[in-house]
This record gives C-alpha cells, structure tokens and sequence, in this order.
C-alpha cells in the first residue's frame, strides 16, 4: 500500500503544479495581442482630427506623388516620347521598349502588334498617375475632418488638391486617349464608368475652375508647406496662375481657344517673361525617400536603357535652332534591333535638374494656337516669334511667310516639337490634332512608321479596368 | 480553455489507480534476416502496454515485464513487425526482414500520438533516411524529395549553389503569402521563408526595377537550405488538408515532418561519411559564330562595318571565345564530412553529429558551405517522466553570384545571351576588363568582381518532456509537453564597385548593401494523452492540448551609392544611403482535442477538431474550427477470407480542414513615406487593409485502398482526393483609376483541385544473393476556379501577354496559360481576349525508383523522375535569339528564307510558352560493403563497417526544353506554381564518390 500511495502523491504533485503553471500564465498564453502596423503610419490616424504635422506630411505627399509616374520603369516622357517617336528607348534588357512599343514584334521579318498589351510593364505609369488623385482625395478629407485648419485654409486646400485631381486625370487621359478614363473617383469600391475624352476633358476642366473658386477664398497664406519647385506659386494668389496655365492647356486640348485665351490671362503667361518660369517637380537623389531625375542620363554612357533620339529631330530642325542642343550626337552609337540610336536625349542635365510641371514656354505655344483659333493671327506671330527667337535663337518670321491658319499650325506644332522635346507633348500634340501619322506636316516626319512598325493612338486600358467593368456591369 | 485543462487534470486524479508490478527479466537478441546483423533500436513492447524497450548497438535487449504479460512486439523502421509469445522462455531471439512497404511503421496523427501505417487512413508519404540520402547527396533536404514524394510537385528552381526549391502539394491552395509547405523540425515550426536580399533590386540587376528593397527575383535560398540532410531520421509528408487538419491554420499547404537521428542504447557508435563530388551544367545552350552575312541581318550601316573589322581582328588573332563556357562551364568541387556519434544507456540516449559541407558552384566565386552541429539527447527521469532535448546549430554561407532576369546587364546569363563569340572582354595585363559593346557589363568582371555573399547562423532547439500520469494495463494517461525556438540570423553582403562598365554610366555610380534578416519562431504546447480500453476489443486514444506559436521578424538593409574609390566596400563610403527596416510579428494559438477508437486493428476511426486563432486575422481573439474525421477498415482482418498470401486490404477515408491567415499586414492601409523639397510626406499605399478578414480554407475528401500481398512482397497504395480551396484569400483587385490597385485579403472564390496518387511497390526477387525492390509511383491533379466573386486577376509571375500569364478565371486553372495573339473575334471568352495556352501543371508525374542488392555487399538503386506537359513561359532563347547567339540562329527550319533567330522573335507567346516536361534519372548509385573477412583482416574489430560508393544526381535528362534546366523559375516558388525562366543559374549534374566508416 505504502508503495501505491507515493505512486498516486508524484503524479498528482506534478499534474497539479503544471496545472497551476498553466493556469496561472494563461492569461498571456491564450490571449493574442493585437498587432498594429509596425512599419507605416495608417490611412485611419489621419481620418479624423489630424493634426497640422500629419496634414502637412500629406500635402508634402501630394506634392511629391507627382513624380511617381516619371520615376519608375515606364517613365512617362519615355513612353509618351517613344510613341510620339520623340525618343527610342535602346533598352538592352528590354526589347519592348524599342519593338513592341513602336508596334512592331521581333527585330526583322514583317510581323505587326495589334494591341499593346493590357498588363505589361510599360503600364505601370497609370497606377502612378492615379495614385496622385488618390493622395489628393485623401489630404481634402482628412482636412476637412479636421479641426487645426479654419474655413479659408480649408478652402486652400481644397484648391490645391483639386488642382492635383486635375492633374491626376489630365496625365491618364492623355496615355489613354480615345479610350477615356474614369472621372467619378471618390469610392474606391465604387468608381464611376469611363466617360469619352470629351466628357473627361469637361470634367478636368470644371475641376480646375472649381479649384481657382476655393483658391480665391482661400486667404492670404496656406497652411501647409510647398518645395521649393512652388517658389512664386506658392501662395493661393499665385498657385491660382498655376491653376489657369492647366485650364488654358485643357481649354486647348478642348479646342475652346477663347477659353485658353481667359484662361491664359489669368496664368503666368509672359511672351517677355522667363521660358522656364512655372511650378516644377523637384529632386533630390541624395534625401531619403526622395529621388534623382529619372531622365537624366550620363553623356556618352552605357547604360543598359539608353534614350536614343531619331536623326529627323536633327534633320528637320531650321539651321542654327539652338534647341539642338537637347540632344547630342553620342561619340559610339547603340545598335538594337537593327536600330541605331546616334544622338541621345540630354534635356536634363543632372539628377536634381527638376521637371516642369507647366512652364512659359508652353504658355507662349498655346497662346499662339489660340489665337489662330480665334482668328488673331497676328497676335499669334507674336507668339510664334517670341518662341524662334527666344527659345531656337532663330529668326522671326515674317507674316507673309505663313499663308492661312493651316501653315500657322504647322509652325506652331515645329515649334512645340523642338521647345517641349522629351517633356510628354509631342504625341497627345499628334493626337489631338489628328496628324499621327508618317508625315504630320511639311518638312516633318515621324520615325519608325513603315510597316511593320506602326503608330499606336492610346496605351491599351489595363487589364485590371476591363476586369474591373466585366465583374461591375 | 485553461478551466477545461483543469477540470481534466481533477479527472485525471480520480482514475489513477495501481500499477501492476513487473516481476520478470527477458533478454534477447534482434538481427537482419539478411544479413545476420545485430539490429540496433528495434523496439520490444509487451503487446497491449507501453512496457518495453529497445535493442542496444549489437541488438541485444533486456526487458522486464508484468507477470501477466503474454506476447512480444518486435518493431523498426524499415522492418516487419514480429510477435512472439513469451511462454516460460527467459531468452528471446528474433530475426527481423526488411519490409519495402514499411506497414508497421508510425505516422503522426495528432500532435502528440502516432499511429501504425497499417492501421492509417490518410495517405501519408514517409521517407527514410535511407530513401532520402541513401543513394546521393542532394545539397538540401527539399531537393532530396524531389521525385520521391507521391503526389507532390517539387522543382530546384535555381541550380545557383545552395539550390532554391519549390514544392507544391496536391495542387495550388492558397495564391497570397507563403505557398510552401509548413515545415516541422522535431516540433519545431521552422522558419522557410524563401527572403531576398535585394541582389534584382534597382541599385543592382534591376530585374525588379522599380524595388528598392526585396523581390521576388532577387534569386534567393529557402531556409529550409540550412538543414542537413544527413541529420534526418525520417520525413512525413503530410500532403493534404485530411491529413494536416491538426495543424490548423498553417498547414494548407501540406506539413513536412522532419525528425532528426536519435541515439539508440548500447554501446557507442561512431560513424563517419565522407563525400567527394564535383557538379557540372548538365547542359549549356551552346553558341553559333559569326560571318560578315550574319553581322549584314542583325546590324546595318556604320555599325555592322565595325562588327566586321571586329570580327576580321578577332578571327586573325585566332580570338574567337566561348563565353557561355568560360562563365558557366567549371566544375564546381563539392565535398561533405560528417562524423556521428550516438549511444547511451536504458535511460540516457544521444546523438551527437557534426558536418561540414563545402559546394563550389560552376561559375567562380560562388559557392555554398554549411557548417552544422547537432547534440540529440534523451534521458529517462525516474519511472515517469521522460525528457528530450533536440539542439543544433548550423552556419550556412552561399555566393549566388547575379543571374536571372536583369535590367542593367549584371546578370550573367543574360548579358552572355548578347555577346558575340568575337567580342573582346579578355582583362589586359593590368587586371582591367575592358567594356562589353554588346550588353551593360562585362561579365567576366561580374564574375570576378561582384558580391553577392549571405552569411546565416541559425539555432533551433526543442525539447520534449512526457509525464506518465497513469500507467497500467487497460488505461495509460500522459502529458506530454514540447516547446522549440527556431532563430535565424543572416547577413548579406551585395556589391558591384564603382569602376564597373554597367556602374560608370550611372548617374551614382558603385553599389553596396548590407542585409540583415532576423527571423525567430517560436512555439509551445502540452498535450494529455489518455489511452484505454473497453472490454478487450475496443482500443481508444482520447487527447486534448493547447499550442502556441508565435514569429518575430526583423528584415533591415542599409545601401550606399555614388561610392568612394577603392575598399572596403561599405555604404559609409556613399553619397547616397538607403535603408530600410521592415518588421513583422505574428503570434497563433490552437486548442486541440482529437479521439481515435481501434477495434482490433480491423476498424480505425478518428474524429478531431483544431480551434485556432491568429494575429493576422482581423479579429485576433476570434476562434475558427477545423474539423477532420477518418475512417480505416483493414478487411484482411476480418478474417472472411484467411488467406496467407494477402496481408491488407485495407479501405479507408478521411476528411479534414485546413486553414491559412492572411498574410501579415493584411489588415493595414498604410500611409507609406515619401518626401519632396526636404519634408517627409504620407502618400497612402495602393494598397488597403480588410480589417475584417478572417483565414482561408481547404477542405478536402481522400479516400483509398491500400494492398499488400505475399509478405508484404507487392503493395499497392491507390488513393483520389479532392481539395476545395475554399474563399481562398488574395488581392482583390480594384479599378487601378482610383489609386488603389487592391484590398490587400479578400475572399475571392473558390479552388478546387482533384487528383489521383498511385503507388505500387514490389519485390519481384528476394533471394540470399540477389534481391530487386522496385517502386513505382504515378500522380497527377487538376486545379480549376470554381466560384469566383472579384473581376478576373492575374496570378504567379508572368511578363505579360507576348510571354504568358497566368488569369484567376471562373472554370480554369489560376496556372494556366494565356497569351498573344489578342481576337476578340477568336478568343470572346478570355481574358483580355488574349489566346489560351497550356497548362503550368503537369498533366501526371510518375517515378521509378529501382535497388538491387548483390551478394549483400553491393547496392544498386537509381530514381526515375517524368513530369509530363508541364508548361513554363521560357524567355531565355529569345535573349539568344535577339543576341544572335543561339546555336540554330543562322538555319532555316521551316524553309521560308528567314533564319530561325529572326523569325521566332517574331513569335507570338506560342514560342515562349514551352513544354518543360522531362525525364530525369535524378539519382543513381551503386555502394559496396567490404565484406567482414577483409574488414577484420584490415582493422581487426575497430571498424565495424566500411562502404564505398559512386553516385550522382541528374545523371540524365531527356526534355525538349531550350532552356538552362526545365525546373528553374526567375521569381523562386510562385504562388501558382507556374515558372517563368530568364536565364537562370544553369541546374547542374551531380557526382559523389562515398566513404563511410562505422567503428
């Protein structure tokens, strides 16, 4: 018996003393504590009564999301410029660049794409470009759910974010051209239909007016900082000229010339006044989660995406356009695809070179089409001359030397050619003009056209779109 | 829980009650049928109690047992069971023959009991040491599997050293997080994270290259890398949900079951292997040269004059190189030591092993080294209680070298793909390598300039204690408790200096960062066991327990740009500084409570539930339930019909649920940094969390019928599954318009996958002087979308359409292929109109696996592995093709005038999307034991066993696949298991010769 005794007291000691051990760190060990986001900050903190440090780190993103869809794999001025046939990208790693982009499948024989593909790489810059509407979107209602900022800084930024949106959709329709694009963004699981171009361009523009009317009640100051790309914008009064140089390019994209032309005078447009004076995107490669200027290329260099140029910009330009010197004949050139790149594209000079956003120099270019479009052709040489002489460092012509509004668009798309090279203009210019095609004006040529290569009008709309309105009918 | 725990320990004292004494000594000895040998660790149990023991190193055992004891059980791995009856016999002496089919096996069913193979009723895959690393040495336990593992697909998806597997069991269950296997190192939830160190990110090849951080083509290892094969006892292969569901919501993927080498009692052994090997690309794609009319199709102008004078210069100067070889055809050295020391007593056992493994890759500077020591350890504390403690420490090293997809011409194999035979890129006499025309670097300054080194050291340890509540004849009540740590730790080095040709035309020239990737798991959890008994026919296990499980994350990299000239490399020495600090924390905690009732070993059934919850649920504290139950009758015991010659038949059934969480993270909308002008700025992700998501699902039915005949002489394992992936978690894309591409988790439908696994095994001779064991095994599943709630998305790792992609479609498989040409008139129903492809998965795998013993010295076996139709999207001859490189660029198959090299880049994704299908003799061996009589002639009795042996790994392939290897993936493991090959690390073809000494 003695022996069953101390046989049952072990056992008995053991189970109760881990039972206790159990019972007694249970709380800990059955319990899961919930793990919150250790690497970001979340969308929520900022959904109500954010503070003015959180507002400004969103206005400082909104400004900042600008260049995502420049400083990535599909760059924007890249793959709007090789569309255009401004640029050739001569990637060694990516043949897409110089064959599929220009229409054309496999170095040699005779085969054509049909359709840009809806999912490859050089999408990638749409998500970028929408992204900016949806850090807008978000800064407005963070802000307005907020109670550091008063009525009029309210207004600030609803002007400012506004003008952003704008922005956003204005670059997406313009990859997406007849396609059109969404324009009702505000529900994320609920977004509106694609609307035509037309209908887009409508809606962009009453975006920008509605934001010059809450910058006009938007008080002296903003309450929130802006880089120093905004030096002399950077105030409602002056951001509101940034805001109608946009209304003047969408009124023109509109062919509404009388709207360009209000909307003109009420920008920064100065036939004397600095060509590059306008709001720019600003890098700083060395800033953390900031970047260099992804357009900026070593002279001369090797790298394995190499932005050639095609010798018409060279052969076609006047003798002595000092715009020549946005590209360079490179000392080796580069064979890809039985392409030879011989000049590269130096319109950036350094990796902090910044990026304008909308600069005189276009303003000048608009005002002139404008103008031919209400008939004001001499008020449109003016313009014209202002551009050859100050930018190209050539003559001013004379008005006999263009005959009718016709020969007058065609100078002023030669002008917009050499002045807005390689800064995202010159195939939306084509498009909305109706002249992408081999020769879109006398003494002007796109490369890269004959079969099999051939010109695309719009990147294809991504795969997840369709998706999206094949699931939501 | 905890109240339910105690309410059991009180019951547990009210059924204790008196142990029988034991009173009676039986000793005896256990040898091989075969040989004569003594079997060391076979197990002898008093049949229907745990009282036994086992045989020490020369198969002797002593036992004593209850006076009312009637029977012996004698059992080992690898051997039949035998009874014998105890009678008034002291002495006992047993031969035991080996057992192809392993009936008598254990196989884990809960987490803390196990049950005979014969008595199973899921089918469980187990591999022995000896199927394992028997024959070669695969470099990793992963590639070790490969072919052998019914039922799984397994690709080596790199041949870089150090390998990269990828193994998908029974088919695609989850699309978002980790797709591989839950991996168990005796109980301890091992950390496989397959963890890149940015080597494709944009400072480096660029193959992702818009990441700064981490992608999936940074070509990396799976830590399961770190393991050493040759530590391994067994692994079971737990492949689908009927079988895993005890392991909750982490097993739907299937659980791989690795228990390590024990020490058996006796007198201690001291075994040492060494291997000597050397590796080679199996296959090379080979060059074709160049003449003045090839250099007049590929260049025009200017520039093809100059590729003529440089082909002129080249051809006098008799400086025409093969490159392809030069880079990718060394022989890489490959050598493992390891020495092993196990023994003990009755109560204390260890196991204590050391290796060292050293592979040189085929290209230089790279290379793989693994350093591991393990100490096993069990010790019997009084009557009761038994403890063991499991702990090992490995370092691995391994130098991948940059291959893969590229964007900046460092990756090898792409860069070669370019490069002309005459091209020049020999260094001069000063060491200076001179710039390469054709591509962005040169790659022999890769090769000998650029770093790409991980340095990981990892522990893990567990340790096990059983506490023998209650022990006598009818009812036995035990705890059992088991808890482990799994911390790794692994630093990488990557660099490409400054002076390279591919970094001199940045705008920040020179390239280096610092990785560190901190990983720790841990886990915890007390099981109580209760055997008994009803009436003398009805056995029952009833078991209950908690486990908890928890992983600590810490993946940090520092980068510097625009560097300083010379050494060290170091981002001190920068201009411009990256760092990035990512961490992770998830914690799991599981009840569990499972009863299995055994009449007779005739009927088998079992019923389980796991309630589990996760941290990376929305709702962390809310309980999910995954249920199994099983069913097994073993006809042939029945006795309707008593024939000797058939040993099973056995019917069986199972169902289970298995879980996964979202991933980590899934429940966040982050607002990630960015600045501009000098201010940090909150730009919100594409991404946003579901803060309401709860796990995944699979539910699966197998059933089937398992034979063996002739003393177990023909077996035959047959079963069918169907696997349905229920609201199976990924991404839910939305209209990428509004600047979030996805809802991070959501339930996006249903998957189903449905299969069927054959195993036939025989021994068609089983003579003294000869014996054949064959097995033969076939496998194949379908995967297709049955219920679908978000638009159609793209899964795994695609380039696009004109290479392939794969679609999450209603009524096809998420690894199916989809590609140009683009008809809406042709394909209305498709995707994106895009053209409808192959499948990714293979239409069935089978496998051969053959040994031979001759006159008991000589062991014969070699492995046969065919995966039929398998697709892959292979872009590496179009890199050929586009470089004028490959070896039939200038014929003209078809005969229409365009050489081929011209007319395939034309190609729509037909010419990417290519049958990687092979036949593989993936190992074959022939060892030799020198037989006794010259053994002690030699070394007297201080050697008790010498074998030799040659044997190599892909010995053979037979594939119309044009790439490096038809098993390589770009991107690693892919969620779908579909493979994308950019010039990969050529897979390599292996040869060992083998020395073993046992003393």
């Amino acid at each position: 018996m003695n022996k069953i005794l101390k046989f049952q007291a072990r056992p008995l000691l053991m189970a109760g003393t881990l039972a206790t051990l159990l019972s007694a760190s249970s709380c800990s060990f059955f319990e899961i504590d919930k793990v919150t986001d250790p690497n970001n900050a979340s969308i929520e903190s900022v959904a109500t009564n954010a503070s003015q440090a959180q507002l400004n780190a969103l206005a400082v993103g909104v400004e900042a999301s600008l260049r995502l869809g420049h400083a990535n794999n599909s760059s924007y001025n890249q793959i709007v410029g090789t569309l255009g046939r401004e640029v050739t990208v001569l990637a060694q790693t990516e043949s897409r660049w110089y064959l599929e982009l220009q229409g054309r499948r496999g170095a040699t024989g005779n085969v054509s794409v049909d359709v840009l593909d809806d999912a490859a790489f050089y999408n990638g810059q749409y998500t970028d470009f929408a992204r900016v509407g949806r850090a807008a979107r978000v800064f407005r209602a963070s802000a307005e759910a907020s109670a550091v900022v008063n009525a009029e800084q309210k207004s600030g930024i609803a002007g400012f974010t506004r003008t952003y949106e704008a922005l956003s959709k204005l670059h997406l329709l313009n990859l997406q051209g007849e396609n059109g694009i969404r324009v009702d963004l505000d529900d994320i699981r609920r977004p509106g239909k694609f609307v035509t171009p037309a209908e887009a361009l409508v809606n962009i523009r009453q975006q920008l007016d509605q934001a010059d009317q809450d910058l006009a009640a938007a008080g002296a100051a903003f309450a929130f900082p802006l880089s120093s790309g905004y030096a002399g914008f950077n105030t409602p009064t002056t951001f509101r000229r940034f805001n109608r140089a946009l209304a003047a390019r969408v009124s023109l994209y509109q062919a509404d010339f009388a709207g360009a032309l209000t909307a003109l005078n009420a920008s920064f447009y100065d036939r004397a006044g600095s060509l590059t004076l306008g709001p720019k995107i600003t890098f700083s490669p060395t800033t953390a989660s900031d970047v260099g200027n992804p357009y900026f290329q070593v002279p001369n260099g090797e790298p394995s995406n190499l932005v050639t140029v095609p010798s018409n910009f060279v052969t076609e330009a006047e003798a002595g356009d000092t715009r020549l010197a946005k590209v360079a004949l490179r000392t080796t050139p580069r064979t890809l695809g039985n392409i030879t790149g011989t000049y590269e594209a130096r319109v950036f000079p350094s990796q902090n070179a910044p990026l304008d956003i909308i600069r005189n120099e276009e303003l000048i270019l608009i005002a002139a089409e404008a103008r031919v479009g209400t008939g004001d052709l001499t008020g449109a040489l003016a313009d014209i001359n202002a551009i050859r002489t100050r930018a190209g460092g050539l003559p001013a012509l004379t008005a006999g030397s263009l005959a009718g509004s016709a020969q007058y668009i065609n100078e002023i798309l030669k002008q917009r050619r050499y002045s807005l090279f390689y800064e995202g203009h010159r195939w939306i210019d084509l498009r909305r003009l109706n002249r992408l095609n081999p020769n879109p004006a006398p003494g002007q040529t796109l490369a890269f056209t004959a079969a099999p290569f051939r010109l695309f009008t719009r990147l294809e709309r991504p795969a997840a779109e369709k998706q999206w309105d094949i699931a939501n009918p | 829980m905890k109240k339910t725990l105690f309410i059991i320990f009180l019951m547990v004292t009210a059924l204790l009650q008196q142990v029988v004494a034991q009173d009676r000594s039986i000793s005896g000895r256990v040898t091989d049928a075969a040989s004569g040998q003594g079997l060391p660790g076979v197990t002898v149990l008093v049949k229907g109690t745990t009282v036994g023991a086992s045989t020490n190193s020369d198969g002797t055992f002593n036992l004593s047992v209850p006076s009312t004891a009637a029977t012996l059980t004698f059992s080992s791995i690898g051997y039949l069971s035998v009874e014998r009856p105890i009678g008034n016999s002291n002495v006992i002496d047993v031969q035991l023959a080996t057992d192809t089919r392993q009936l008598e096996e254990v196989v884990v069913t809960g987490l803390a009991t196990s049950i005979k193979r014969s008595n199973l009723a899921n089918a469980v895959t187990t591999i022995s040491a000896k199927e394992l690393v028997g024959s070669t040495r695969p470099v990793t336990v992963d590639a070790a599997l490969n072919g052998k593992v019914v039922g799984a697909n397994i690709s080596q998806t790199s041949g870089a050293p150090g390998g990269g597997v990828a193994i998908q069991l029974r088919g695609i269950s989850t699309l978002n997080g980790s797709t591989q296997p839950l991996y168990i190192i005796d109980g301890v939830y091992a950390v496989n994270a397959e963890v890149g160190n940015g080597a494709g990110a944009a400072a480096f090849s660029a193959a992702a290259s818009t990441v700064a951080g981490r992608s999936s083509q940074d070509n990396p290892v799976n830590r399961i890398s770190d393991l050493n094969p040759n530590d391994i006892e067994s692994i079971e292969v737990l492949k689908g949900s009927s079988a895993a569901a005890i392991y909750g919501t982490r097993a739907n993927n299937g659980v791989i079951i690795i228990k390590t080498k024990r020490g058996v009692a006796g007198q201690t052994r001291v075994s040492f292997n060494q291997d000597l090997g050397f590796a080679k690309a199996w296959r090379l794609l080979g060059k074709e040269d160049w003449t003045d009319s090839k250099i007049d199709l590929v260049y025009s102008g200017a520039r093809a004059a100059l590729e003529k004078e440089r082909l002129r210069t080249a051809q006098a100067n008799g400086q025409i190189f093969d490159y392809e070889k030069e880079v990718f055809g060394n022989t890489g050295f490959l050598r493992n030591s390891s020495v092993s020391i196990s023994g003990g007593s009755e109560r204390t056992k260890f196991y204590v092993a050391g290796t060292t493994s050293n592979e040189e890759g085929i290209v230089n500077r790279t290379g793989f080294k693994r350093n591991s020591v393990r100490a096993n350890i069990d010790q019997k504390i009084g009557e009761r209680i038994d403890i063991g403690v499991t702990s090992s420490f490995i370092n691995t090293q391994n130098r991948r070298g940059f291959t893969g997809n590229d964007n900046r011409g460092v990756s090898l194999g792409y860069t070669l793909a370019y490069l002309p035979s005459y091209a020049q890129l020999q260094p001069n006499e000063a060491g200076v390598f001179p710039e390469n025309p054709y591509g962005g670097d040169n790659p022999l300054a890769i090769v000998e300039r650029s770093i790409n080194e991980e340095n990981t050291n990892r522990t893990v340890q567990a340790a096990t204690g059983v506490l023998r509540i209650l022990e006598k004849e009818g009812s036995s009540l035990r705890l059992a408790v088991q808890g482990g740590i799994d911390f790794s730790s692994s630093d990488a080095l990557l660099a490409l200096p400054a002076d390279l040709q591919s970094q001199r035309n940045l705008a920040n020239p020179g390239a280096v960062r610092v990785v560190k990737n901190q990983f720790f798991n841990y886990n915890a959890q007390a099981f109580l066991v209760y055997d008994w008994r009803i009436g003398e026919t009805i056995n029952l296990t009833s078991q209950i327990g908690s486990v908890r499980l928890g992983l600590e994350r810490d993946l940090s990299f520092s980068q510097g740009q625009n560097l300083a000239p010379g050494n060290p490399l170091s981002p001190n020495r920068s201009s411009l500084v990256t760092q990035e600090v990512e961490f992770g924390s998830e914690q799991d905690i599981g009840q569990v409570a499972q009863q299995e009732i055994n009449f007779r070993d005739q009927i088998i059934a079992t019923a389980g539930v796991r309630f589990d919850k996760s941290s990376r649920n929305g709702d962390p504290n809310k309980y999910y339930a995954f249920p199994k139950a099983s069913l097994a009758v073993n006809i042939a015991k029945f006795g309707f019909f008593d024939l000797p010659a058939v040993n099973l038949v056995k019917l069986r059934a199972a169902y289970g649920e298995t879980g996964a969480p979202p991933i980590f993270g899934s429940t966040f909308s982050p607002l990630v940094n960015i600045s501009t002008g000098g201010r940090i700025g909150f730009l919100p992700s594409t991404l946003v969390g579901n803060p309401n998501i709860g796990p995944e699902r699979a539910t699966e039915f197998e059933t089937g019928v398992d034979l063996a005949f002739l003393d177990n002489r023909i077996t035959l394992e047959a079963t069918v599954y169907n696997k349905v992936a229920k609201d199976l978690i990924n991404i839910f894309q939305l209209a990428p318009s509004t600047g979030v591409t996805s809802i991070r988790a959501f339930p996006v439908g249903d998957l189903q996958n449905r299969g069927i696994e054959l195993s036939l095994g025989a021994t068609p001779v089983r003579t003294d002087n000869f014996s054949w064991t064959s097995t033969t095994q076939y496998w194949s599943n379908r995967t297709k979308v049955t219920r679908q709630v978000v638009p159609n998305f793209n899964t795994g790792l695609g380039f696009g359409a004109s290479f392939g992609r794969n679609v999450f479609s209603l009524g096809q498989s998420p690894s199916r292929w989809y590609g140009s040409p683009t008809s809406a008139t042709d394909n209305p129903n498709n995707p994106s109109f895009l053209t409808r492809y192959e499948e990714a998965q293979p239409k069935f795998q089978m496998s051969f696996l053959n040994s031979f013993t001759l006159f008991k010295n000589v062991e014969l076996s070699f492995l046969v592995n065919w995966r039929k139709d398998s697709y892959t999207s292979n872009l590496s001859r179009l890199l050929q093709d586009e470089g004028g490189t490959t070896e039939d660029w200038s014929q003209d198959d078809d005969g229409d005038g365009e050489v081929n090299g011209q007319q395939r880049q034309s190609g729509t994704a037909r010419e990417f999307i290519q049958n990687s299908g092979f036949v593989r003799v993936r190992e074959a061996s022939i060892y030799y034991s020198v037989p006794a009589s010259v053994r002690t002639s030699l070394f007297k009795d201080y050697v008790r066993n010498i074998r030799i042996g040659v044997s190599g790994n892909n010995l053979l392939t037979y594939t119309d696949y044009v790439g490096y290897d038809p098993e390589v993936s770009n991107f690693g493991s892919t969620s779908n298991g579909a493979q994308v090959d950019v010039s990969s690390f050529p897979n390599t073809r292996r040869v060992f010769f083998h020395l073993s000494l046992d003393f």
